[in-house]
């Protein structure tokens, strides 16, 4: 299969997320490692992308270099035009707060607070109204379909009902790019379905580009774009088959 | 702030028994501040406020910078120019008893005492009398300042001043009256020389000043009666002055021209000065030592704050990639050390206003024994202290949470994101930390150098601070050595042991916290121990060599009257006399001011002292050549602290403020003496009569001949005083018993202090462990799952608690005998001028070792427990 450059949306905006000649490297041991070796990819707006990949191909260390939490040794990476090694750690923490929404496979809702004050965290992160943010987080919980548990600490939901949760959180704040990292990944199958759904109507209804990491086959398809990676590298680029 | 209250106080709240242990750390460290501030200001206010209320309206003094000056110069005081009113005043403190002095109401109040006939007597309360010439007290309203009446109609108050005019009477307040219920026409007795003089109470004072200086333990008499019952004829203490404020500066100054050398104008203000002055390095060191539960509890925040920056790593993790900035990390943790510092000394200030009701009796008993400074029973709270308080407990919290929030600050955000990321903090430069502690140390010896070659006494404090930091810094060393070192025993008791052992290797950063805090207490408990043990061996050592007599007398009272006591030449005389006494010498003594500072001039007979003495010379100088020299040639010895202040050697010339004037005597000796740090002059009988014009005798010592029995002789003088005069004949052993007992209870308020300390530290141990146990829990939970039992498990908590107090004991053992050194040969002499000889106990060390081992055994109970049992069960279902 051969690697294939798609693009879409508005053709005067800049993709959403842009890596151009990307590397990075680990060192594990005494072996230098490339986790990624000269990616290029660009993701446009409002696109849903799965990325796709055994475990060790770069698919995470792609995600966290999106997400400014990790660096690059060499090329660039771009959100919405922003190249990010120009930012510093305050700026790019400002980045995550306003323009991305993150979920995790282990979900990572703070213990000590309710469904809605882990949902409404975003907001408060960046001095919001403490009441507009809850109202915000009630009015996601119930788009998820979790506004019953608005109250509950997270350790008594469930797994699906957590990352539900956790979408709600990454959205609650209008992101522009959305990253997940195997959200699926803790997740029966028919929780792991919803919220791969979920992902994709919210993304859509809110005008978020999801970029999403996953080891399934089955999750990916759901996605408009499917890239493919081994050893570090984009081996396939395909817009996905309709399931 | 939402997030604060979302994130961190929701944490504190959720966690009470660990939120609790902290603030009551910070809260006990603030208290032991606070109260010993409290406690001794409180005593040193009652001092000011008694020197106030007997000034009244004085704006200047004219006092004697010895004992008492001649009244003679009284007319010419009051006729110098600008001198609006001058009062004469004779003031004597005294024991003093309700009722008269017959020989049955005497007998009657000793055998409710159940006291010594000769030294009870009743004599519970000691006044301070106050000597004035009812003529010329008006202009200084000290007796009825509060009085609407005194103030409209100042010939009131001359009226019934009038009434003291009449022979041995006097007046007490109404305080003093209503706890002796007295009232006018009854009588009160007080001891003179030992001799009750009973005076009819004539007048109830009403002043408000009166009643709450020294308890109102506050009466007046007529001038010439002070004089006359407490032998000061044609003597008097002060002249007290009201003087146009304007031109006080130029009537000083021209007073103080016209005065003799002994004679001083001073503010009244003065004397509280140099008292406190006095006192300066007692409440200093007092201080400096509260200051250690202060220290142990920053560690505690400290740990308490790592840890849960530990245990939350992934949660700052999730907030720095959800868009949390460092600094608002930063600042989240420092809010919470704010408010666990906020609340800690709240509590800290109700705590420490409880300790200082008890610490008061401590701190005044002290500084009356050791200063002579009036008892007060009411705690003041003084505004400055208490924010001085709550300032300490903010500020130690928050520095010591500094470290722990830039280490959450820079927490990775990527930490949450890459499976199987370590969670724990990067691992302890331990070589470097090391390294760091010794080159504190190395510091901590430089200033202790610095110190006593400079004499920059405040030095001391700063060595031991740098000790302390130094053997800190080697905390993670010693944990790790300890590890290793207890290892084989470890193996030997089975592998749950082996397991807690290793747990502590693992969490050495947050062990070595606690080893840290248990080395402090234990540090400063051995070099209390060393410091107070060699202390009291040496000053048992000299009371053993100097005080040689065998039987030591003095009037009851004396301690209270000093000055104003005096006996007959003919007892004198009577005793030398008697069956078995070989000798007999004589004391009498005067505080001085030398160089603005208190000292004691002191005349004892040298020749008995040469003949039968045994006075050790710093330069180990022959006693006897060196006392028949100031024989001789009217020269003094002085005391070591006296030197030490003074920077007086051998050989020089030293300038008394003598009654006969300004007067140059040499320094023929300098000897070692423990009494009082603020030094002593000591003269041949004969020199003092001749400089002070004074040749009574205030106290004896009765040196007997070989076989004599003591109480036989001690009856025979007894018996000479008859039953009237009330004396105290105390046989060399009792006196010495009484030395070392004065001496105990000065250190009592230092082992409360540094149980205290002990006592933050063990919350430390338990706080730890707590958060360790929790952390753990997956690994207790597995160890459960592969059928480790309750007990084992317990059992692996407690080895981990035992080797904590194991390292703690033997680094503080270490630190200890270093702040030991520092203690007597750096901070001591500095501050005292004593040396003190130091000795070393071994028991010391295992006993501190045991106790700590023992203690942190016991705080590690609850948190064994809690691993044993609900922990092990909640990892077991989450695995």
């Amino acid at each position: 299969m051969s690697a294939e450059r798609r693009t879409s949306g508005t053709p005067a905006a800049p993709p959403a997320l842009e890596l151009r000649s990307v590397t990075r490297e680990f060192l594990l041991g005494s072996e230098l490692v490339k986790a990624l070796d000269t990616v290029s990819l660009s993701i446009a707006q409002g696109e849903f992308t799965a990325i796709v990949g055994r475990s060790g191909s770069g698919k995470s260390t792609l995600l966290n270099l999106a997400a400014g939490i990790d660096v690059a040794d060499s090329g660039q990476v771009f959100v919405a035009g922003r190249e990010l090694s120009r930012l510093d750690d305050d700026a790019l923490t400002i980045q995550r707060r306003e323009r991305i929404g993150m979920v995790y496979q282990f979900f990572h809702l703070l213990p000590t607070l309710t469904v809605r004050e882990n949902v409404a965290l975003p907001l408060l992160l960046g001095r919001g109204d403490e009441r507009k943010a809850l109202a915000r987080a009630t009015k996601l919980l119930e788009e998820v379909g979790l506004s019953h548990r608005a109250t509950a600490r997270p350790h008594t939901l469930s797994g699906g009902e957590m990352q539900r949760a956790a979408v709600a959180r990454a959205l609650v704040h209008a992101p522009a790019l959305v990253l997940a990292d195997e959200p699926t990944g803790n997740l029966d199958s028919r929780a792991a379905a919803q919220i791969v759904e979920l992902l994709a109507s919210l993304g859509a209804r809110h005008g978020a580009t999801v970029v999403m990491v996953t080891h399934s086959r089955e999750a990916a398809q759901v996605a408009q774009r499917i890239v493919e990676m081994s050893d570090g590298r984009v081996i396939a680029d395909t817009a996905a088959t309709p399931a | 702030m939402v997030l604060f209250r979302w994130l961190m106080l929701r944490r504190l709240t959720r966690e009470p028994g660990r939120t609790l242990l902290t603030v009551l750390g910070v809260a006990l460290g603030v208290a032991v501040f606070v109260a010993i501030r409290l406690a001794s200001g409180s005593a040193l206010a009652g001092f000011s406020d008694t020197v106030d209320a007997v000034a009244g309206r004085a704006n200047l003094q004219v006092q004697s910078r010895s004992d008492g000056f001649d009244e003679r110069l009284y007319p010419r005081i009051r006729q110098m120019p600008g001198v609006l009113a001058a009062a004469p005043v004779v003031q004597v403190s005294a024991l003093a008893r309700a009722g008269g002095a017959s020989r049955a109401a005497v007998a009657a109040a000793a055998a409710a005492d159940g006291a010594d006939g000769a030294a009870g007597g009743g004599y519970h309360e000691t006044l301070l009398i106050l000597g004035l010439d009812p003529l010329v007290e008006a202009p200084f309203v000290r007796l009825d300042r509060d009085d609407a009446r005194a103030a409209s109609d100042p010939g009131a108050v001359k009226g019934a001043m009038q009434l003291l005019a009449q022979p041995r009477t006097i007046a007490i307040t109404r305080t003093l009256a209503n706890r002796m219920r007295l009232g006018a026409g009854d009588t009160l007795s007080v001891l003179a020389s030992g001799l009750p003089v009973p005076l009819a109470v004539v007048q109830v004072l009403e002043a408000q000043d009166l009643q709450q200086a020294m308890g109102g333990s506050i009466a007046v008499v007529d001038l010439a009666t002070a004089q006359e019952v407490f032998q000061k004829a044609g003597r008097l203490d002060r002249v007290d002055l009201r003087v146009d404020p304007k031109r006080r500066d130029s009537v000083r100054a021209a007073l103080q021209a016209m005065l003799p050398g002994d004679v001083a104008v001073d503010l009244p203000q003065g004397r509280t000065k140099q008292v406190e002055n006095m006192v300066r390095a007692f409440s200093l060191n007092l201080t400096a030592l509260s200051f250690i539960a202060v220290f142990v509890a920053t560690f505690l925040v400290f740990n308490t704050l790592a840890m849960a920056v530990v245990r939350q790593r992934r949660d700052i993790g999730v907030l720095r990639a959800l868009g949390l900035t460092r600094s608002q990390v930063a600042r989240l943790w420092l809010g919470e050390a704010l408010a666990i510092g906020v609340a800690g000394s709240a509590l800290g200030l109700l705590l420490g206003w409880v300790l200082a009701q008890g610490a008061l009796g401590a701190v005044g008993r002290t500084l009356h024994d050791l200063y002579l400074i009036e008892h007060t029973d009411h705690l003041r709270l003084d505004a400055a202290t208490l924010m001085g308080g709550a300032a300490i407990g903010i500020l130690a919290s928050l520095v010591s949470a500094l470290l722990p929030a830039l280490e959450a600050a820079h927490t990775p955000p990527g930490a949450t994101l890459r499976q199987g990321a370590l969670i724990e903090a990067q691992p302890l430069p331990i070589a470097r930390l090391g390294f760091t502690g010794i080159g504190a140390l190395a510091l901590a010896a430089l200033l202790a150098w610095w110190t006593t070659s400079t004499r920059q006494a405040l030095g001391g404090f700063a060595c031991a601070f740098f000790v302390l930091a130094g053997f800190s810094l080697l905390a993670p060393f010693a944990t790790l050595a300890a590890e290793r070192v207890t290892r084989p025993l470890a193996r030997a008791m089975g592998i749950e042991v082996t397991l807690g052992a290793r747990a502590l290797r693992e969490t050495v950063a947050r062990a070595s916290t606690v080893v840290a805090a248990l080395m402090v207490a234990v540090g400063m408990l051995v070099a209390l121990t060393v410091m107070v043990g060699s202390f009291r061996r040496t000053v048992d050592t000299w009371i053993t060599q100097s005080l040689r007599g065998d039987i030591y007398i003095e009037p009851a009272g004396h301690r209270a009257s000093a000055g104003a006591t005096a006996l007959p030449p003919e007892l004198i005389a009577a005793a030398t006399k008697l069956p078995g006494v070989a000798a007999v010498d004589t004391y009498r003594g005067t505080p001085i001011r030398y160089e603005d500072a208190l000292a004691f001039v002191v005349g004892v007979d040298f020749t008995v002292q040469r003949d039968r003495g045994h006075l050790a010379f710093l330069d180990g100088a022959d006693g006897a050549a060196v006392l028949s020299r100031a024989i001789r040639d009217g020269g003094v010895i002085v005391t070591e602290s006296f030197a030490h202040r003074h920077r007086v050697k051998p050989g020089d010339q030293i300038e008394l403020p003598a009654a006969i004037g300004p007067t140059k005597v040499r320094v023929e000796g300098v000897f070692y003496d423990y009494s009082t740090d603020a030094g002593a002059v000591l003269m041949d009988a004969r020199t003092f009569a001749r400089l002070w014009k004074d040749d009574r005798v205030e106290s004896l010592a009765l040196y007997l001949r070989p076989g004599a029995s003591v109480d036989s002789v001690r009856s025979a003088f007894l018996a000479l005083c008859g039953p009237e005069r009330l004396m105290n004949a105390t046989p060399n052993k009792a006196l010495r018993q009484r030395v070392l007992t004065v001496f105990d209870q000065t250190f009592q308020i230092t082992w409360a202090l540094q149980g205290i300390a002990v006592m933050v530290a063990v919350l430390g141990v338990i706080s730890t462990l707590t958060a360790l146990v929790l952390q753990r829990g997956r690994e207790i939970g597995v160890l459960r799952g592969s059928g480790a039992t309750r007990g084992q498990i317990r059992r692996m908590v407690l080895a981990e608690s035992g080797l904590l107090g194991l390292t703690g004991a033997a680094l503080g053992c270490v630190a200890g005998l270093v702040l030991s050194l520092v203690l007597v040969q750096v901070i001591n002499k500095q501050f005292f001028g004593w040396t003190v000889r130091f000795t070393l106990d071994p028991w010391i060390f295992l006993q501190a070792t045991a106790l700590m081992i023992v203690t942190s055994l016991l705080a590690g109970l609850a948190p064994a427990n809690l691993a044993a049992t609900k922990v092990a069960a909640q990892a077991m279902r989450a695995e």
